[in-house]
């Protein structure tokens, strides 16, 4: 239990680390390689946690993917980059008093794992004591995001496939008025 | 042994880290978050051997596909000064 809590100290501190290094770092491409790191980190905390279909989502996803895209569209920004300009006070200090705001709420969560939770108790234990008969599938997790709360997935991804769907029009719209090449090269990314 | 291991990692993870923050050019960093990435799929595989749960082994090469994409990635940028399409 102690190894878990110094694992878990050592992953939050590196975390932090790797954010003040964001919060210095003025370079967009070392930018974009410190949140992968921070990913990859994240992913780990999430292993021993022993969330690991978060972790496995936080790996390919936060650390790949949208690492390669962020790339994607830094090859269409010029070369040279200018210095930032604007106040810096007002988004640390809007920054700060939501943290603390979390951090406060936090207090009233219930203890990680306690069984007595309302988390626990809600229906959940329906879910784990018929997924076998209701379903026919091992794999708990499975079960409740593709059949048990397979509306909410359906939902979700409506959300994200409309998503897609709005950044096409406004590729587009985009490609019309400019050069033909240009057309080709953004179909491509997209 | 898995302890001490770990703790071998957690240790050199710390020097990269400091790599990574005080690096001098942006390869450096590259190359020390790839390292970074290397030392957490090691951590990956022997936090899983340590609380006697092998099983998240595959989740350790998941980590490492992802990490070499990555990696060659951020190189490609860099190299050709796009990901794929033809340079204007």
């Amino acid at each position: 239990m102690i190894s878990e809590l110094i694992i878990n100290a050592f992953l939050v501190t590196v975390m932090l680390a790797i954010g003040i290094a964001l919060l210095r770092t003025r370079t967009l491409i070392f930018t974009v390689v410190l949140t992968s790191a921070y990913s990859l980190v994240a992913a780990l905390m999430f292993i021993t946690l022993d969330a690991v279909d978060v972790a496995f989502t936080e790996a390919s996803v936060g650390a790949g993917i949208s690492t390669i895209l962020f790339l994607a569209a830094m090859a269409y920004l010029p070369k040279e980059e200018e210095e930032n300009i604007n106040s810096q006070t007002l988004p640390a200090l809007t920054c700060i008093l939501l943290g603390g705001i979390l951090i406060w709420c936090s207090y009233d969560l219930p203890e990680i794992g306690l069984l007595s939770s309302p988390v626990h108790q809600h229906i959940v234990p329906d879910y784990i004591l018929g997924s076998r008969d209701d379903i026919g599938i091992p794999n708990i997790v499975t079960s409740v995001l593709a059949s048990y709360r397979g509306y909410d997935t359906f939902g979700e991804t409506i959300v994200v496939f409309t998503a897609g769907v709005a950044v096409l029009v406004l590729l587009k719209n985009n490609t019309q008025t400019s050069k033909q090449k240009n057309k080709n090269s953004k179909r491509k990314v997209s | 042994m898995f302890l001490a291991a770990l703790i071998a990692c957690a240790f050199s993870g710390i020097l990269i880290l400091i790599r990574i923050i005080l690096g001098q050019t942006t390869f450096d960093r590259v190359l020390a978050v790839n390292s970074l990435g290397t030392i957490i799929v090691i951590g990956i595989a022997l936090h899983g051997f340590y609380t006697n749960r092998p099983e998240f082994l595959d989740i350790a090469i998941v980590y490492a596909l992802i990490n070499f994409i990555g990696t060659v990635a951020v190189l490609k940028l860099f190299s050709t000064g796009s990901l794929g399409e033809q340079k204007k």
